[in-house]
């Protein structure tokens, strides 16, 4: 049995090395993906996914009382397919053919590819599908939980906030929505292109309990999902992570338009290098090391 | 009773042994509908004035194994929520059916912000989507009874106000198209409360001026393609009526099978024209038919010139 430093530790480390599994990803064109998107949710989707608390069968992609994972912002494709092939849910011939002719993946995560969902990275939307499969839940009196990833420039669509104002009307304390806040939307940082104020606040009105953690903190992100199947409140949860885009790429961290950045594949070395470079500094932007 | 009611009446009696039927309304009513909220609560859910969370929802209940209904006025759900009905509904292949009201322009009074008339251009372009336009209760009922077994989605355009029952009880609506006068040379192709108008338009012409005109009431689209090509063998002309606009509709499929099959017929087009704007008229419907060249009297007259 493992202490939480030492599980929280080896959950660090396959953080770091689902970054180089992106980067390694960019090696074979025509792949594509965000890898700063990536970056930003890489404690977020690690703790989702290794923590040992969710329950998912990567055999049994379909298993009807599995907790669903709704990685909304699907523009974070590379680190989630990096994740789906090292669980087992594709193989790891999908990755090298990412993109490619006769490839199963693409550049935005579609459903039908194991372990997926829904056809995301339009925004918006996989909140309102995560409230109507946490009501499904509740209905049919399943145990599971539903996790929706979004991104806080995600929350500028308007489907954010009817979804959330109709699953805090339903009680639905089964669904937990994580914001990777990592203050960048396409073209722009938040603060100078509509500033948003707090999320948590926002969350907060629209009938949700919430938390605000460091999302780069695996320590914190594991306490803020502790018994969430046995949460004693009706609300919906939303746990506002607060991230660095492109965490783990010194230059390319929250710059302008890092959204776009994409390593060519003879650029990828470089950036394994610069990615050592955060590793041996410390490998986190987080406060719990 | 109007033809969304005759749906809901249908639902409602299979809701009732089957729990796992479920309605989601878009803060859109019907009389019909009152008893799910009454009887079976926990299988109806308003989300109020939401159209996107709704088909979301809706989304994630299907894929959860629900069956489910969602019903909304028509040019909502088509235009606001085309995007979402693309990427889950029709991408995933999921078994919803929707209940529109308001088609066409029911709500005449309502310009263009109520005017339903392009959702036939947008939702036959969506892989496995069928579409239905009821002319009648009793074709609505048989459609309804269809989307309970079906596993495609089905997109149900309802006609505002009640229209008279032009169907018997043994009709069958699985081909796509029904023939409801004899087809001849000329024949009048048309759906949902304009297949009112060809009726209206045969029997004149049949009663007054000894002509027969045949009519199809195409209530599905995309058009059965096979079974339309046997049907019009022996027609020459035809003439399409829609409540919609000519870009994309009803008549726009039928030109499409036309050329795409190398079929040797004319065919003339009624619908709305909006090239030049969209319409800012009132005064009814029926006036508003007219005013767009399709109102019965311009029918009559136009296939009269045409006899001559």
């Amino acid at each position: 049995m493992l202490t939480k430093n030492e599980k929280s530790k080896l959950l660090q480390e396959k953080a770091i090395s689902l970054r180089y599994d992106v980067l390694n990803m960019m090696k074979n064109p025509p792949a594509n993906g965000r890898v700063s998107s990536s970056f930003s949710c890489a404690e977020i989707l690690t703790t989702l996914f290794y923590s040992g608390e969710l329950r998912f069968n990567p055999e049994n992609p379909e298993w009807e009382d599995r907790d669903r994972i709704l990685l909304s912002k699907g523009q974070a494709s590379p680190i989630f397919y990096a994740i789906l092939a090292d669980l087992g849910y594709i193989p790891q011939s999908y990755i090298s053919t990412m993109c490619q002719k006769g490839g199963k993946l693409g550049s935005l995560i579609q459903a039908g590819i194991p372990g997926s969902e829904i056809n995301s990275a339009s925004l918006g939307h996989g909140l309102g599908i995560g409230v109507g499969m946490a009501l499904a839940g509740k209905l049919d009196m399943k145990t599971y939980s539903v996790f929706v990833v979004l991104g806080d420039g995600e929350c500028y669509e308007g489907s954010v906030w009817e979804s959330a104002m109709l699953a805090a009307h339903h009680n639905l304390n089964n669904l937990i929505v994580i914001v990777d806040q990592n203050h960048m939307c396409c073209t722009d940082f938040i603060e100078d292109c509509v500033a948003q104020d707090s999320l948590e606040c926002k969350f907060e009105s629209f009938g949700f309990d919430t938390l605000s953690v460091n999302g780069h903190s695996i320590d914190k992100l594991m306490d803020s999902i502790q018994d969430f199947r046995s949460r004693k409140r009706n609300k919906p949860l939303a746990i506002i992570a607060d991230t660095v885009k492109a965490s783990g790429l010194k230059t390319v961290e929250a710059t302008y338009l890092c959204h776009e950045y994409c390593p060519r594949a003879d650029q990828v070395e470089d950036a394994i290098k610069e990615l050592d470079a955060w590793v041996q500094a410390g490998g986190t932007n987080s406060d719990n090391t | 009773m109007t033809i969304r009611d005759a749906i809901w009446d249908v639902i409602y009696e299979e809701a009732k042994k089957n729990k796992n039927i479920m309605v989601i309304s878009i803060d859109y009513a019907a009389p019909a509908l009152d008893k799910f909220r009454q009887d079976l609560p926990s299988q109806y859910i308003n989300v109020g004035i939401a159209e996107q969370s709704g088909i979301l929802t809706a989304v994630g209940l299907a894929m959860s194994g629900k069956k489910v209904y969602v019903t909304a006025l028509n040019t909502f759900l088509a235009y606001r929520d085309f995007e979402q009905i693309r990427l889950h509904v029709s991408a995933m292949h999921l078994p919803i059916t929707f209940v529109a009201g308001g088609t066409g322009i029911g709500f005449d009074d309502g310009g263009t912000t109520h005017h339903a008339v392009e959702d036939l251009s947008l939702f036959r372009t969506l892989p496995f989507m069928q579409i239905y336009t009821p002319a009648d209760n009793i074709s609505a009922k048989k459609i309804a009874e269809l989307s309970l077994i079906s596993r495609d989605p089905f997109f149900i355009r309802c006609d505002r106000m009640y229209l008279p029952d032009i169907y018997s009880d043994d009709a069958t609506f699985e081909s796509g198209m029904n023939v409801l006068a004899p087809l001849t040379k000329t024949s009048i192709v048309s759906t949902g409360n304009l297949t009112h108008t060809a009726l209206d338009v045969s029997k004149f012409l049949k009663e007054e001026k000894n002509l027969e005109i045949g009519i199809i009431d195409l209530y599905k689209l995309p058009v059965n393609v096979e079974y339309f090509i046997e049907l019009t063998k022996n027609v020459n002309t035809i003439i399409t009526l829609e409540e919609h606009t000519l870009p994309g509709g009803l008549g726009s499929n039928i030109c499409e099978v036309i050329c795409d099959y190398r079929l040797n017929k004319k065919i003339k087009r009624f619908g709305f024209d909006f090239s030049n704007g969209y319409t800012h008229d009132y005064g009814g419907r029926e006036y508003l038919h007219s005013l767009y060249g399709f109102g019965s009297e311009e029918i009559k007259e136009y296939i009269l010139h045409q006899a001559e």
